[in-house]
């Protein structure tokens, strides 16, 4: 609840009583960019580990990627795995069926190519958590938008139930929800057609951390923990599958998304804390000064599936790619689904077979 | 009334029968009947009082065209040197018609004057509280006072006529932004201000978040400002002192009075009983803007509900050289956003006064009070629906006793003690759904004493000063649990070693504090003064609130170990000037304080049910210096005051303990707003008609902006600059307002008025905060302005009064 009160917290008092009103601000900013972002993860779960490496830029919230860098990933006891680039400045284990050891410290070591060396604190996988069901309810909300019209939309809502067996020892648990679907290219009228289907595999945009700390639960058995909606779009057009990742981290890293959870909720009401840089876990190890955003955890992590087809749905999806000889304007992922973001023309087994662990 | 054209006179017979003779307005009074008797020296005494019986305090007797005049004292008696003849005698006091009496001196003798309370424009609108000449002979710098009479002329939110709003219009004092709730005085924090309402002590002085307060106009008799040289007798705050005090009902007729308006509709009642000794005061106050939730689009909005109310009760009791008093005070607020979460507080306040007149020279006044503060914020939603409470209750005692050497030396002197129960702050779940589990942080009790004394003394018809001293004590017990640290300060600990568990009254930690009061008036001529004050000022208690408005889920904390008081060295320097008889005043003020263990909390600190709470905050230096100019228009159709200040508020943490606390330079405090300039005017339209204007423009608060931004796991995270490194647009606002008075008839037993009010006319949306909300679909974070106020709020408030 003490978190929920900053992220709720009394957003629409004085809007209720009063015509109060936000509109974009333009006034004075120092927005520069160049800070270099690292966020790592280790986890007990099969391609669940990974290292992002990017550098922040001005006016963009997704920082430029850094290629080229080396990445080793030391245990405990100085073993060390080495990470290869998998993406675009997204770095995994060059041992494709690596998963982190339960009990087990971690760390990284990453070495840039302009000979910039940081370094993370150690970080131990914990026991992980059970999630006794994952729940996903299609409901129509109104929704008002910036124009103060408002309209019925469709949203998938999600909850989990867990069981976190006891609550004598404390422990502190992050709900991430990932979403796989499928996109088809248009196809245009052609002598030789091309067919192509892409499969995106993204972090669902909810711009919205789920933390718990079981210090303030009565019952280790929690039902209906709200996740978050989101909005039923093309991405439902054929088949979709949301991921909840159950993970659970210690106080440290807990305490770090609570912060990050506090800068990246702000409403804007007259309740808001004011805003502060947050400080991870990583640094240089050659220039302590140099502000390093980002964070290295290790997580015990369970995970389950839900999958929904649209043909399923009561209102199906109409496809936007879908061709029309009325129609000029395309999205570029029609063009081409690979520049979909977060888009590959691969998949992964799970998802083709309907597993729901 | 301040017509000229009705003489009454009384003669001799009437003084020898009754003691003294009695003058209302525009009066010719002979006071002596042998003029045979006459001797160079006369002395005219006697009493001023209101229509209802009731004695004026600071009542100014000034003779017109000369420089004389004096006051009355606590109980309304004064008494004047005169010199055989005839004079023109003006009485002023704040809230009441100005009286006009001719006197015609033959012997000594004694003169009541009886006032009516101002229900009309008058030709002459007296804007200070007190006589025109205190803007320069009064020995207190850095002291406002607004009479009631001016604050219900004001243009007002919604056509509810608020003490707290009427004082931001003077120099040196601001508001966050609109809805904020309290005030700040010279860049303070709004806890740093000591609001008292007869004499109590308020910890929550706002209705909705700040929109109202809570103090109902039609039982206020004054409200009084000291942001310069605090007098002894108040204490406990670093900034200001805001007294507030009721008014006494009348004790000879029976009165009702009343007024609605779109939101809010409230009653008075002044009850005297049959021996026209005891009277009592009852006031209800209550909002009713469900109406208006009811018509918004949004369906949330539409189930929320948002209400205030205030009650209350006081009954007074007269004797000859004694005043009763027992009053009661009940507020509270309650507000649902949908079937989400909602809050809702109460104050009750109770308190007994005696005032007795020993002698001639021994005045007393005894208070007892009792406070009870509750406040409750609800979550009703989901799996931690809960509802999570603080709140605190004190007793307080305190007596002072003033002893007369002579007309220009005076000692008081007194002891008052509080002793403050902090209430747990604690958390319950409050369904059945709900995982929650019941929590609960002692917050600890404390007990302060203080003692004061200070010497008043007219030194010559030039030079005053007033010399004191206020020793504050302060003990703070048990039942809670303090934590040793690895290291101090707390903020960089990285472990709790050891706990310490203190029981109920056991002795936490004590502090004490002397706190010397020094000002010294020179009168330069007729008209114009300088002042000088320095005050040292301590304060135990404060609230932990880490947002620019008070919110539900702030509490207050006692200093203990590692939270040490805070103190404040205030020094005033200010040049005052009135001109052509009081018309108009002028006043120059600079003004300059410096803080010690001022609070700063860490960035994104975790308040709430935080047992290491210490960790969580550090201390630093603070200062706050700037320059208040006001003048203001006492007299004629078009009275007013025009204020500007400039000022800075800053804080320092220097690295005594860390290079990682320290910063670098002086930080701009969130109520750091160098430019403030007001102006309100009052214009008499006919012979009962009133127009009022204010406008108000503030510099820009500073905020901290963005540096950069990135994605995290799927979340867009803004990078933050360091703090308070911009600063929001400028605040500015103009309100206007017509008020009708007599507006279906004045009639002698039925008086109304009519006001129309449109409030922030330009339609100017004032910054209340700039934030930054990142949409989804991973976009770069947009700044966003908030303003409370959107747009221009007409209002029609009726009131009568029978």
């Amino acid at each position: 609840m003490k978190m929920k009160l900053f992220f709720i917290i009394l957003i629409g008092v004085l809007q209720l009583v009063l015509s109060s009103c936000e509109e974009p601000f333009e006034g004075s900013s120092d927005i520069q960019g160049g800070q270099i972002v690292i966020y790592g993860r280790v986890s007990n779960l099969l391609d669940d580990t990974y290292v992002e490496i990017g550098i922040t830029k001005n006016k963009s919230s997704k920082p430029a990627e850094v290629e080229g860098a080396t990445i080793q990933l030391i245990d405990g006891e100085g073993g060390i795995t080495e990470f290869c680039e998998k993406r675009l400045g997204i770095y995994a284990p060059s041992d494709i069926d690596f998963k982190g050891t339960v009990g087990e410290e971690y760390s990284i070591r990453i070495l840039l190519p302009d000979g910039r060396e940081y370094v993370s604190s150690k970080q131990e996988i914990l026991t992980p958590t059970v999630i006794d069901r994952v729940n996903a309810e299609f409901v129509k909300r109104e929704v008002i938008r910036e124009t103060e019209t408002s309209s019925i939309l469709n949203f998938m809502e999600l909850t989990i139930d867990s069981d976190f067996i006891d609550l004598e020892e404390e422990k502190f648990i992050r709900w991430d929800l990932e979403e796989t679907f499928t996109i088809f290219q248009t196809v245009f009228p052609s002598p030789m057609p091309r067919y192509f289907t892409c499969f995106v595999n993204q972090n669902m945009s909810l711009q919205r951390l789920n933390l718990v700390s079981t210090s303030a639960l009565s019952n280790s058995k929690i039902e209906g923990i709200y996740l978050g909606d989101r909005l039923v779009d093309y991405a439902f057009g054929v088949k979709h599958a949301t991921e909840f990742f159950q993970r659970r981290i210690n106080e440290e890293a807990y305490n770090y998304w609570i912060d990050i959870e506090k800068v990246s909720t702000i409403s804007g009401s007259i309740f808001d804390n004011p805003p502060a840089p947050v400080r991870g876990n990583v640094s240089n190890s050659q220039n302590s000064d140099e502000i390093v955003l980002g964070y290295f955890e290790a997580t015990g992590s369970t995970v389950r599936r839900f999958f929904s087809y649209g043909a399923e749905l009561s209102e199906p999806q109409e496809d936007p790619c879908i061709f029309s000889g009325f129609r000029v304007n395309y999205a570029s992922y029609c063009r081409n689904c690979l520049n979909h973001p977060n888009s590959s023309y691969e998949f992964e087994r799970w998802y083709a077979t309907d597993e729901e662990f | 009334m301040h017509f000229r054209a009705v003489f009454l006179i009384v003669l001799l017979l009437p003084i020898k029968v009754f003691g003294q003779a009695i003058a209302s307005s525009d009066t010719l009074v002979i006071v002596g009947s042998n003029p045979a008797n006459q001797t160079p020296q006369l002395m005219l005494s006697g009493s001023v009082e209101t229509s209802g019986g009731i004695a004026l305090p600071n009542a100014n007797i000034k003779v017109k065209n000369q420089w004389k005049g004096t006051s009355t004292d606590d109980n309304g008696n004064y008494e004047m040197k005169m010199e055989p003849g005839r004079y023109s005698l003006m009485v002023l006091h704040v809230g009441m018609d100005t009286l006009d009496v001719d006197v015609i001196m033959v012997e000594s003798g004694s003169l009541k004057f009886v006032m009516n309370e101002s229900l009309v424009s008058l030709d002459e609108i007296i804007i200070s509280g007190s006589k025109p000449s205190d803007n320069f002979e009064e020995n207190i710098a850095g002291v406002e006072r607004v009479p009631l009479s001016e604050i219900m002329k004001m243009p007002a939110f919604l056509g509810e006529a608020d003490v707290i709003n009427s004082i931001t219009f003077l120099p040196g004092v601001s508001r966050a932004g609109d809805g904020a709730s309290g005030f700040n005085v010279r860049g303070g924090r709004a806890d740093q201000n000591l609001i008292l309402f007869n004499q109590a002590p308020l910890f929550n002085s706002s209705h909705v978040l700040g929109f109202f307060s809570v103090f109902n106009s039609d039982i206020i008799q004054g409200v009084t400002l000291y942001k310069g040289h605090i007098p002894v007798n108040y204490g406990g705050r670093i900034s200001s002192v805001l007294d507030i005090s009721e008014r006494a009902p009348d004790f000879e007729e029976f009165k009702i009075k009343a007024s609605i308006s779109n939101v809010i509709a409230k009653a008075t009642l002044d009850i005297p009983l049959k021996n026209q000794k005891t009277s009592i005061l009852l006031a209800g106050r209550i909002s009713y803007s469900d109406w208006i939730l009811n018509q918004m689009e949004d369906p949330v909005l539409r189930n929320s509900s948002a209400g205030f109310y205030d009650v209350n009760a006081s009954i007074f009791h007269k004797e000859k050289d004694h005043l009763i008093s027992a009053s009661f005070f009940r507020t509270g607020d309650n507000f649902q956003y949908s079937n989400e979460f909602g809050f809702e507080w109460s104050n009750t306040t109770a308190n007994v006064g005696w005032s007795y007149l020993i002698d001639e020279r021994w005045n007393n006044d005894l208070k007892a009070s009792y406070n009870n503060y509750d406040a409750d914020f609800l979550d009703l939603q989901g799996a931690e629906a809960g509802t999570l409470k603080n709140g605190l209750k004190y007793f307080q005692f305190k007596d002072e006793v003033s002893f007369e050497i002579n007309n220009d030396h005076i000692l008081l002197g007194g002891v008052e003690y509080i002793n403050y129960q902090l209430k747990p702050e604690r958390i319950q779940p409050n369904s059945e759904n709900s995982s929650l589990r019941s929590d609960e942080v002692e917050k600890g009790q404390g007990h302060q004493i203080d003692f004061f004394l200070s010497d008043e003394l007219t030194i010559n018809e030039r030079f005053k000063s007033s010399i004191g001293f206020r020793v504050s004590n302060f003990i703070r017990t048990g039942p809670d649990q303090i934590y040793i640290y690895d290291t101090i300060p707390p903020a960089l600990a990285t472990e709790i070693t050891d706990t310490l568990v203190f029981e109920n009254g056991e002795k936490i930690a004590d502090y004490h504090g002397f706190e010397p009061r020094i000002s010294f008036t020179y009168i330069l001529s007729k008209e114009n003064s300088i002042k000088l004050s320095y005050n040292r000022l301590y304060q135990y208690l404060q609230q932990i609130s880490n947002t620019t408005s008070a919110t539900p889920t702030d509490f207050w904390l006692l200093s203990n170990n590692y939270i040490l008081p805070q103190a404040s060295n205030n020094y005033s320097l200010g040049y005052f000037q009135n001109f052509g008889f009081g018309k108009f005043e002028v006043s120059l003020e600079g003004f300059y304080r410096d803080q010690q263990n001022q609070i700063v909390f860490v960035d994104l600190p975790d308040l709430i049910l935080n047992p290491a709470i210490e960790r969580e905050l550090v201390q630093g230096k603070g200062r706050a210096y700037g320059v208040e100019f006001l003048i203001k228009k006492n007299l004629g159709r078009l009275t007013g005051w025009l204020s500007y200040t400039y000022s800075r508020a800053e804080y320092f943490i220097d690295n005594q303990f860390s290079e990682e606390l320290e910063t670098e330079k002086w930080i701009p405090s969130p109520y750091d707003i160098p430019h403030q300039f007001s102006f309100l005017m009052n214009y008499k339209v006919g012979l009962k008609n009133n127009f009022s204007a204010d406008f108000v423009y503030n510099s820009g608060r500073p905020y901290t902006g963005l540096s950069s931004a990135y994605i995290l796991n799927g979340t867009v995270v803004p990078n933050f600059s360091d703090r308070n490194d911009f600063r929001m647009p400028s605040y500015f606002r103009l309100d206007l307002s017509f008020t009708i008075n007599g507006f279906i008839g004045q009639q002698k037993k039925y008086k109304d008025r009519l006001q129309l009010t449109l409030y922030n006319i330009t339609f100017r949306k004032n910054p209340y905060s700039i934030y930054f909300r990142t949409p989804v679909n991973f976009k770069f974070p947009q700044a966003y302005k908030f303003s409370v106020l959107g747009t221009v709020f007409p209002s029609i408030t009726y009131s009568f009064e029978i």
